[in-house]
């Protein structure tokens, strides 16, 4: 199965920055689930919860405010702060 | 001659004492220095990032239009102003507030038509004893700041562009060009040039969707990216002042090296000369019986 790169960017600092299966969270209009070979998109992220599953394991990232921008191969996302799970 | 001996021996005492302050100031400044470099660097991927967005979105949506990307007839202009908070840097806070007060004396013929919000306590102290205008401040910040430490002012001065308080807002800070230069610049922040937007990049050609529109996209993310700008001068003006005070102290320390040569070479002299005094003294004195 493909994977792609997810970015998770703050104004401080790269948070997260790895190759993911699957990202799930809340856009503008409602919740998304991102697979490899998405078509492109930007939005502003609604909820406050990043799922990222990623071989088979799945974390939450707590981020706030922010953009979601979706490219085929990569998901960047803009969050104003980020953190990860313990 | 024994007096003077004793003042000499003071005076170098004291300019050692003083010495080993500059020196370690200067080491910390150089040491801070570098972290803040790194965290200059570090913020530099979400600004460019965010620019992307907004190149395409300015781009590819010509009929869009943002309040933050036209100009419009200037009645009133906002400053941001970043100092430091602390002197024995240098310059560094002397040769901004003097580049400020000489582009508003020329800029506007009276203090209704501009407004300044100030970061930094030498700033601060500073424009206010001229009776300037300052409408909100930010003081006592990390030597190391995060984002959330100047949201707010950040926020604040955005939000007064949208609501067309002022009409432009211009960000005023040390430039860090090198560890031995800093220049104060002074950059229009808002409306948004078009020429800051012109380059493109791979991003910026990838045709997107938006959600939930083109123009609400582009509505939450242009105060976002003029936020995350001023963020970036702070970082930038951080860097600059340890900079600045680097240099400052390790000027202080050279001269502090030298004055104490001077002075031991003195106090040497004195010596010498009192005990060339004493001898002739024990001579005459011989030659007297």
């Amino acid at each position: 199965m493909s994977k792609m790169q997810l970015d998770i960017v703050t104004p401080e600092k790269v948070i997260y920055s790895d190759e993911v299966d699957m990202v799930i969270t809340r856009a503008a209009e409602g919740d998304i689930g991102i697979l490899p070979k998405h078509a492109p998109l930007v939005s502003p992220l609604k909820g406050n919860r990043v799922r990222v599953k990623k071989d088979g394991k799945e974390e939450v990232i707590s981020v706030s405010g922010g953009f979601l921008e979706v490219r085929p191969d990569k998901v960047t996302i803009l969050a104003e702060t980020a953190e990860l799970p313990e | 001659m024994a007096q003077s001996m004793r003042d000499i021996k003071r005076r170098i005492r004291s300019v050692e004492n003083t010495k080993k302050i500059t020196k370690a100031m200067e080491l910390v400044a150089a040491a801070n220095l570098r972290r803040a470099q790194d965290k200059a660097q570090a913020s530099r991927p979400y600004a460019d990032k965010m620019r992307d967005v907004i190149v395409n979105l300015a781009q590819g949506t010509t009929g869009v239009k943002h309040p933050m990307l036209v100009s419009r007839p200037v009645k009133k202009t906002g400053y941001l102003v970043i100092t430091s908070d602390r002197g024995l840097a240098g310059g560094y806070n002397g040769n901004l507030l003097r580049m400020l007060l000489q582009n508003l004396k020329k800029r506007h013929q009276s203090s209704d038509e501009y407004a300044i919000f100030v970061i930094g306590r030498k700033g601060r102290d500073f424009l206010k004893k001229r009776k300037l205008p300052v409408i909100g401040e930010v003081t006592g910040l990390p030597d190391f700041p995060e984002f959330a430490h100047i949201g707010e002012i950040a926020k604040q001065a955005v939000q007064f562009y949208e609501e067309e308080k002022f009409d432009e807002l211009y960000i005023v800070y040390n430039q860090f060009i090198n560890p031995v230069v800093q220049r104060p610049v002074e950059k229009r922040l808002l409306p948004l040039t078009s020429e800051d937007l012109q380059e493109t990049s791979a991003a910026a050609r990838t045709v997107y969707e938006y959600e939930p529109s083109q123009e609400e996209v582009l509505a939450a993310i242009l105060p976002r990216y003029a936020e995350t700008l001023i963020y970036s001068a702070l970082l930038d003006g951080k860097a600059s002042e340890f900079a600045a005070r680097m240099n400052a102290m390790k000027n202080a320390t050279d001269n502090a090296t030298e004055m104490i040569e001077n002075l031991v070479l003195q106090f040497n002299r004195a010596r010498q000369a009192a005990i060339t005094q004493e001898i002739a003294e024990i001579v005459g004195g011989a030659a007297a019986l």
